[in-house]
């Protein structure tokens, strides 16, 4: 029988603004150890994207190139499902092979964080799309996805629109619009494409902006109680929606020098 | 007949906090107009003891008491205002107990399941990813039994669930309603955030934009910060039923 693939993208950028945005990308470290352990524990098929095929990652931001990389990489390799993740998370140890709960259709999770910078983020980039009448109730995360080969003619084409309009695409990233990168143009295409999703994998399995949503906490009120209720009730922890990139590591290592002897 | 049901009691110890319900219950009145529907308002405490938010639990009592028919009955907080141009709720229910995430600390929400789960229900615990927000809800006929049950519980352990209240303050009806959806497998329905919009400011979409109008369809008032006298729940519940008769 085929294996899964976990594809972690893992890319450390050397565009030196990148790098300092994400702190030298130190916390990918992290993260990798749980999810190589995680594999290893579920017959999973590891494997770390680390090479963008665009060079220039600066202009080409990895979370675009992921998606066109994707498939090309795992050519070599014979797989039935891949799930592509954000480098930036840590897997809980005890987490239950969520390849098994997915179906055929592309999964992943509503995007209900800030919802003032992804509304932002779609009105930004309606003129692209002819003002297409976009449902804000589908709009998905980009950091966590669950697809099969049937999703491959979806990806080239989110690759041939990135670049037949790469000019106009960076300028309302990095100019205009400034809410994310790949996910409003991913959402779009989506959408328009009427690509079957299941959101129906629970919440535990995307546990994000952390610090938002008070996840860091635990039961001061039942003593002896000292657990953060992320650990406790979370598979995969998301170190994103933090105003610096650079608390990404402290919170990450923090989190595996409390952890880590579960995952021997 | 559909019924929203709501509960506008005067509370003598928080006077304040009552006065923009009047906009919420004007809201859901010319909602129901244009939705062929009614609503029930209770104003009069029927448990003096009993916190006004646990009146809701009365719901098929006093419809049943008052002869009114009803098919489906969405229940809502006082503290919440509907577009008046948002699509008929009632047609998305398929006939199931219906109601929305609770979105927001989550901190107080697993600490109220936690502590009601140690202190009342001998350890049960649930899936906290269904953990509703009570302050919407859609019932029917089947959910009476349901009803009935939680209010006998209430009079039956009111002093354990005073103490559990204010010692922790992390709830009252709610975490009592989502133990029994779940102890009693009710067949629930989670709806979209859109039919229940809570705590907006968290969410960053609470502002003079009106953002938040554009985004769904029921604007529920509630974890606005450093807000004890409820000035700020007035505040955005007068601006955002003024912008919306604007909008209509």
């Amino acid at each position: 029988m085929k294996k899964n693939v976990l594809f972690w993208c893992g890319v450390k950028s050397n565009d030196s603004l990148m790098q300092e945005k994400h702190g030298g990308f130190k916390y990918l470290d992290i993260g990798r150890k749980s999810w190589e352990w995680w594999c290893d524990k579920n017959d999973v098929i590891f494997f770390p994207y680390e090479q963008a095929s665009e060079l220039n990652t600066g202009k080409h931001r990895v979370t675009w190139t992921r998606w066109f990389d994707v498939f090309d990489q795992l050519n070599d390799i014979d797989y039935n499902k891949i799930a592509l993740i954000d480098g930036s998370t840590i897997v809980r140890w005890d987490t239950p092979n969520f390849f098994d709960l997915t179906d055929d259709r592309l999964t992943a999770f509503r995007s209900l964080e800030n919802l003032r910078w992804l509304h932002e983020g779609v009105s930004g980039y309606k003129l692209l799309f002819n003002d297409f009448d976009f449902d804000l109730t589908k709009y998905i995360s980009c950091g966590f996805q669950i697809f099969n080969k049937s999703h491959e003619k979806f990806l080239k084409d989110l690759k041939q629109f990135y670049f037949d309009n790469n000019d106009e695409v960076l300028h309302l990233q990095n100019n205009v619009v400034k809410r994310g990168t790949d996910q409003p143009v991913y959402n779009y295409l989506l959408q328009i494409n009427n690509i079957d999703v299941n959101m129906e994998l629970p919440k535990p399995f995307m546990l994000t902006h952390l610090q938002r949503f008070d996840w860091f906490s635990h039961n001061w009120q039942i003593s002896g109680e000292t657990t953060p209720f992320f650990i406790k009730y979370g598979y995969i922890w998301f170190y994103s929606g933090f105003p610096l990139r650079g608390h990404r590591y402290d919170l990450m290592k923090q989190t595996w020098d409390l952890i880590e002897s579960n995952y021997k | 007949m559909n019924i929203i049901f709501t509960v506008n009691i005067k509370n003598s110890d928080k006077p304040q906090r009552s006065i923009p319900y009047d906009l919420s219950i004007k809201s859901w009145k010319n909602w129901a107009l244009k939705n062929d529907c009614e609503v029930f308002v209770l104003d009069k405490w029927i448990y003096e003891e009993m916190n006004p938010n646990w009146h809701k639990l009365l719901v098929f009592d006093l419809l049943e008491n008052n002869e009114i028919d009803y098919d489906q009955i969405l229940i809502v907080d006082s503290d919440t205002i509907i577009h008046p141009n948002a699509p008929n709720i009632f047609d998305i229910t398929d006939n199931k107990f219906c109601a929305v995430n609770n979105e927001g600390s989550m901190d107080w929400v697993m600490r109220s399941i936690e502590n009601y789960s140690k202190y009342v229900f001998e350890g049960y615990m649930f899936d906290w990813w269904e953990y509703f927000n009570s302050g919407l809800m859609v019932v029917n006929k089947k959910h009476k039994d349901l009803f009935g049950r939680i209010r006998n519980f209430y009079l039956n352990n009111t002093e354990l669930l005073k103490k559990v209240q204010d010692h922790f303050g992390v709830g009252t009806d709610q975490p009592i309603i989502n133990f029994f959806v779940q102890k009693n497998n009710v067949d629930l329905k989670l709806l979209p955030y859109e039919w229940n919009m809570q705590d907006m400011i968290r969410k960053e979409i609470l502002g003079n934009d009106f953002l938040f109008t554009k985004f769904g369809w029921v604007y529920h008032f509630n974890a606005i910060p450093d807000n004890h006298d409820s000035s700020k729940t007035l505040y955005w519940m007068n601006k955002t039923y003024e912008y919306l008769e604007q909008v209509e």
